[in-house]
């Protein structure tokens, strides 16, 4: 069946397209989008705006194995890692009743906000100072039109859903504190205890169930803006123990676990004592491996099965996947940075954090290109960020549309705020608060609709639900089986509403 | 027959077809320069050398100029010592010269000159805060150095001498002017330019004076290069739904794609030869410097 008038919101035609439409193509057999774009996607209109130090684990230089194993050092090693340790330690099983429609949630953090006028929210008739210099393509989504730099998530535009009208609030206007609202919901608090980033509300909300942590943070190392860390990128509130555990992927798809890392400047008496001590884990490995836990300490054996555990380990073996698979996302950090983001997924982890990069800066020594392009916004964008994240983007939702995880998967994108519609001084773009996007897909995400319009200049919401990243926040828990009550008695997230539109 | 069949049908039907070159398309030989798939970008040939000159993404996270003898087809840092991001090189055509951007600190570009005779750098420093130089190129004789910088809300470009010193502007329009390149007899200039609501290629004589647009499409036209022997001029563009490449004349006629394919093709710059273009090209994901033939019409 087909929906002929893009207007429709009815969810039971929806479902009933869905239904019935052709199955998930490849890569290369989707049909160009013509200027018309599909039927059976839908836009939202609205009447007038409504209105409504964490301990980090990068403890070493002797990088871990990444492919069918890990190393026999890093094994040994992960006993230390109090901070990681004590989140596997505190398991909280969620009840059937508390869990949404999403086992896992992808959350894409863009660090540095992308440009919204030069990706998803296009003003092809603005003044020149404004609209930039790209052509719009059509989407499948009738009369809706993105960047030319993003042509494969065009043509899939009916997997999900653009919310067009983020705002960012307070006084965030700046990259470490935006982040904490971005991951958060909330300011960066004046005392030295930060609210809990929407990870660790998942992760203390839904509990662990498996052998692996329930936060992961995909980047190689804290996310950093001008040599500064997000203050609320872990469990703030909820302790330490519902950090984001760290992995790292590089362009080759090599998982880096800092967490295992051997501490650096040890002494040769200590090295001598690792050997002895790496003797006694071999035999404890061993015991391990074909006896129940013993009396090892909880938290010990916990981390132990992460690296024991073959099940566990393999989530993290990039090389298990065909190597067509590893093609579609490219070689670059964030493309098998997201492939690995998938496996987590497959592996039922509650929460992964997929960040585009390590650094804000788009020029920065040392750090992969992110976001903040305060210079040459759009040779950077056309150069690498778009076809980066164009492709990556658009394989993972190939890939958890192929693989049946799409239903069980929320897939949520989105940057800390969006960038100055009209262009700077050094024609690009510099910060902006007060209008940006967020993607959403998966688990309890009506596709093909876009959320709230902003005005034809992109400076602000014109219609539709002006969403914070506490509302992000909101729904994410709620989709994610963190309801209202289990966030009550955690205390978190308070005043967020859940972005109905999407749902 | 059924929606679902009819659109299956049509699947297929554009996938047979998408098998086939379209008639606006040259066939060309290619040939894979590398093979290591990590990201690089800007490839130049210096003509007399025969060298290639890219930029890739080398571990830590650094942007680093490579240099690739064409006959050989061997690569190696060009400046194996350097520690801070180096990219979007030009060499001159005597091979004598390079000029460069090189990173400074956080959103910080300068332009660099170096005298590969001497070892002597000379720099354009950009002003404190965000700032920097993009997109250097050098006259064939070594006399000028073109470059793109961003003022006042537009970006321009200007020309300087080998010193560095002395720079000039040469264009001031409502957009952005990037990606010069000099005319092989030094008389003219290719450029892009969003002065006309999207990224178009543009011609104008050395002085500044004289433009012409030379194509004219909704989506982007970027990074024209000069054939050897100033007749034509390549450039990139999405004009058919993914960046691909093409050639046209130099006052715009007789337009033609030269490559294909789902995946980026990006960068193109002449091989000595006049016949062939060197380009980046995304494949299965990972990129690589290929060698294409573009055919004579």
């Amino acid at each position: 069946m087909l929906l002929s008038n893009p207007q429709v919101v009815n969810p039971c035609q929806i479902s009933r397209f869905v239904e019935t439409r052709p199955m998930a193509r490849k890569d290369h057999g989707i049909p160009a989008v013509s200027e018309t774009g599909f039927t059976g996607s839908t836009v939202l209109e609205y009447g007038p705006l409504s209105h409504r130090s964490m301990l980090m684990l990068d403890i070493g230089a002797i990088r871990t194995r990444t492919c069918s194993g890990l190393s026999r050092r890093s094994f040994l090693t992960i006993g230390s890692a109090l901070p990681f340790s004590g989140l596997l330690g505190r398991p909280r099983p969620a009840t059937a009743s508390e869990i949404g429609k999403a086992k896992s949630v992808i959350f894409i953090y863009l660090w540095g906000a992308p440009s919204h006028l030069d990706t998803f929210d296009p003003k092809p008739n603005a003044p020149a100072e404004y609209r930039g210099p790209f052509g719009t393509i059509a989407t499948r989504t009738p009369g809706v039109r993105f960047s030319e730099l993003l042509p494969q998530t065009a043509v899939r535009s009916d997997r999900f859903s653009l919310v067009r009208t983020n705002v960012a609030i307070g006084t965030s206007s700046g990259h470490p504190r935006g982040g904490t609202v971005a991951l958060t919901g909330f300011e960066e608090a004046t005392e030295p205890v930060q609210p809990p980033a929407f990870g660790s509300i998942i992760a203390k909300g839904r509990g662990r169930s498996g052998k692996l942590p329930s936060f992961f943070s995909l980047a190689n190392g804290r996310l950093t803006a001008g040599g500064e860390y997000i203050k609320g990128d872990g469990g703030g509130t909820l302790t330490r123990a519902y950090d984001p555990f760290m992995v790292g992927c590089s362009q080759h798809g090599e998982v880096d676990i800092p967490a295992l890392k051997l501490l650096q400047g040890v002494s040769p008496r200590q090295i001598s004592d690792r050997k002895t001590l790496l003797a006694r884990l071999d035999r404890d490995r061993r015991r391990i491996d074909t006896a129940a836990v013993g009396d090892w300490n909880r938290t010990y054996a916990s981390a132990y099965d992460l690296l024991i555990d073959p099940t566990a380990r393999s989530a993290f073996d990039l090389t298990q996947e065909s190597a067509a698979t590893r093609q579609r996302y490219g070689q670059s950090e964030f493309g098998q940075s997201a492939l690995l983001a998938r496996r987590l997924a497959e592996a039922e982890v509650p929460f992964i954090q997929l960040n585009y990069s390590r650094d804000v800066d788009a020029f920065n020594p040392g750090f992969e290109i992110g976001w903040d392009t305060h210079i040459y916004n759009f040779e950077l964008l056309q150069d690498q960020l778009c076809p980066i994240f164009d492709r990556a983007f658009s394989a993972l939702l190939d890939d958890l549309q192929d693989r049946g995880l799409m239903d069980q998967t929320l897939l949520v994108c989105k940057g800390e705020f969006g960038r100055t519609p009209k262009i700077s001084p050094r024609a690009a773009r510099d910060h902006w608060t007060k209008c940006y996007f967020s993607l959403w897909a998966g688990a309890g995400i009506q596709p093909g609709r876009v959320i709230g319009e902003s005005n034809r200049l992109g400076e602000e919401p014109h219609t539709g639900p002006a969403v914070t990243a506490l509302d992000v926040g909101t729904t994410i828990a709620e989709l994610a089986g963190v309801n209202a009550q289990v966030r009550a008695e955690m205390n978190v997230l308070e005043g967020g509403t859940v972005i109905n539109e999407l749902v | 027959m059924s929606w679902y069949d009819r659109v299956a049908c049509l699947i297929v039907c554009l996938s047979v077809f998408a098998c086939f070159p379209s008639s606006e398309t040259v066939s060309a030989e290619t040939r894979q320069l590398t093979h290591d798939g990590i990201l690089k970008a800007s490839p130049t040939v210096c003509l007399q050398t025969q060298e290639v000159i890219y930029a890739k993404l080398v571990d830590p996270k650094q942007y680093r100029l490579m240099r690739l003898q064409l006959p050989s087809g061997s690569s190696e840092p060009l400046r194996p010592t350097a520690t801070s991001a180096e990219f979007e090189p030009a060499c001159s055509d005597d091979g004598r010269y390079c000029a460069f951007i090189r990173q400074q600190g956080v959103l910080s570009l300068s332009m660099t000159i170096l005298d590969r005779q001497t070892d002597s750098l000379a720099e354009i420093k950009p002003p404190p805060g965000f700032a920097g130089m993009r997109s250097p190129t050098i006259a064939p004789d070594n006399s000028r150095v073109l470059y793109s910088f961003a003022d006042g809300g537009r970006q321009h470009i200007f020309a300087t001498d080998l010193n560095a010193s002395e720079p000039t502007q040469l264009t001031d329009s409502d957009g952005i002017d990037n990606w010069p390149h000099y005319s092989p007899n030094g008389n003219q200039i290719v450029f892009g330019s969003s002065r006309s609501g999207s990224f178009d290629i543009f011609t104008m004589t050395v002085d500044g004076s004289n433009v012409k647009q030379i194509t004219n499409h909704p989506l982007q036209d970027i990074r024209p290069r000069f054939s050897p022997d100033g007749s034509r001029i390549t450039f990139v563009s999405h004009r058919d739904g993914n960046s691909e490449i093409y050639v046209v004349n130099n006052d715009g006629s007789n337009l033609i794609r030269v490559t294909n394919h789902p995946e980026r093709d990006d960068y193109p710059t002449w091989h000595p030869n006049g016949q062939e273009l060197i380009i980046v090209s995304e494949r299965d994901g990972k990129y690589d410097l290929y060698l294409v033939g573009v055919e004579n019409r």
